[in-house]
């Protein structure tokens, strides 16, 4: 070191010396903030690896939490869409029952007892009930994702993911879903094969297809 | 004076041991020492007492949690002022402290004279290195660690430490003559 640099160095101490005055507290302080935050130790397969995982990996960490979060809302969301229906029911004076019982559950939800209403509203359009050949439980004979087994009777029908009433007017039989309009089909009836060919939708259900009488229980 | 030296040594390796297993009295028994170099450091790199006083408590908290990362038999202070460093420099990059810190004008000296206002240039050529020049001059010359201990602190070899510090010094005057002129 030359003799220049031997000033300039000094020069810089007292010039750093200058622009940092001294802090006695500072030792306290972190010694406080030190006693505040108690080391956390970490275990990995039962050995102590003392110290925390790098940022990198605790970041990583927590975006696999929040996946798997959103993963485990979306499937209990979706467990939910299939289990129950989309829209509450709606009770509206257009359907009358004889029970108080029937008036509160104009449709029967999902994975419950079929009760068929008896009760027509005069807003539906023209038909009566379902005829007896149609009345019952229709399995579908090429599995349809959603559909599962259609009960018909009265003027009611239930299937696996969506309940109403129903109209039949000779060869058509119309799906009443009050919040949302009707679904009209032409059905055909040979022995114990149902098929239904829909010609009008407004709620846009996936009922057509070939279905196979199920024996009364 | 050996023994004496040997059984500092075995305390100390017995605090860090100590200090890894959880104990926070262990671990400030040892840090105590370097608080104060920690925080010339600081300031002498970011030229905020302020600043300096966070970062080096920062820095403390960061190497609590990281202790175990501390090689055995190595000492706390190198590896602990390496902390203080990246921190400092991890301030430095924020985009608010450099526009705030560019743009504030040195502030008038306290004393009168000629050396304050030649302290305030030097200052002012100081904050315009690189830094890693910066780094290295305030380890040798203003904490005055041998050459060795700053190159554990940098992570490079001795030899790189002495050319480095060599151009810094070069640049730093050079500096100066641009500010003089």
């Amino acid at each position: 070191m030359t003799t220049n640099d031997t000033q300039l160095r000094e020069r810089f101490v007292m010039a750093m010396d200058e622009a940092i005055p001294p802090a006695p507290w500072l030792e306290a302080r972190v010694t406080e903030a030190i006693q505040r935050v108690p080391r956390r130790r970490q275990r990995v397969l039962g050995l102590d690896v003392g110290f925390d995982f790098r940022p990198s990996l605790r970041v990583a960490a927590a975006l696999a939490a929040v996946l798997i979060a959103i993963v485990a809302v979306g499937a209990l969301l979706m467990s939910a869409r299939l289990h129950t229906p989309t829209v509450p029911v709606k009770r509206g004076p257009t359907v009358t029952s004889p029970s108080p019982s029937q008036a509160e559950v104009p449709w029967n939800p999902p994975d419950s007892t079929f009760t068929p209403t008896t009760v027509r509203s005069p807003d539906w359009p023209p038909g009566g009930p379902a005829p007896a050949a149609l009345a019952g439980s229709w399995q579908p004979q090429v599995h349809q994702l959603k559909t599962g087994v259609l009960d018909l009777g009265g003027y009611s029908f239930l299937s696996q993911i969506i309940g109403g009433n129903i109209v039949v007017n000779g060869s058509e039989i119309d799906f009443i879903v009050d919040y949302c309009g009707v679904d009209r089909y032409h059905y055909t009836l040979t022995g114990n094969t149902l098929v239904l060919v829909r010609f009008s939708t407004q709620c846009g259900f996936t009922l057509p297809g070939t279905y196979t009488g199920l024996p009364a229980p | 004076m050996s023994a004496v030296v040997n059984t500092a040594q075995v305390l100390k390796l017995d605090l860090v041991t100590q200090a890894q297993a959880g104990d926070d009295g262990a671990f400030t028994a040892l840090l105590r020492p370097a608080i104060a170099s920690a925080y010339r450091l600081a300031g002498a790199m970011l030229h905020d007492p302020h600043a300096a006083e966070d970062v080096v408590q920062d820095a403390s908290l960061k190497a609590w949690r990281k202790l175990g990362q501390l090689k055995a038999g190595a000492e706390l202070q190198p590896w602990f002022l390496g902390i203080v460093a990246n921190e400092c420099r991890s301030v430095r990059r924020t985009r608010w402290w450099s526009v705030l810190r560019l743009s504030d004008p040195e502030p008038p000296p306290v004393r009168e004279g000629d050396s304050m206002a030649a302290f305030a240039d030097l200052r002012r050529a100081i904050r315009r290195l690189r830094h890693r020049r910066r780094l290295l001059l305030v380890l040798h010359w203003y904490l005055d660690l041998p050459v060795a201990e700053v190159a554990a602190i940098t992570g490079s070899s001795e030899d790189a430490v002495k050319s480095e510090l060599s151009r810094a010094v070069r640049e730093l005057r050079r500096l100066l003559g641009a500010g003089e002129a």
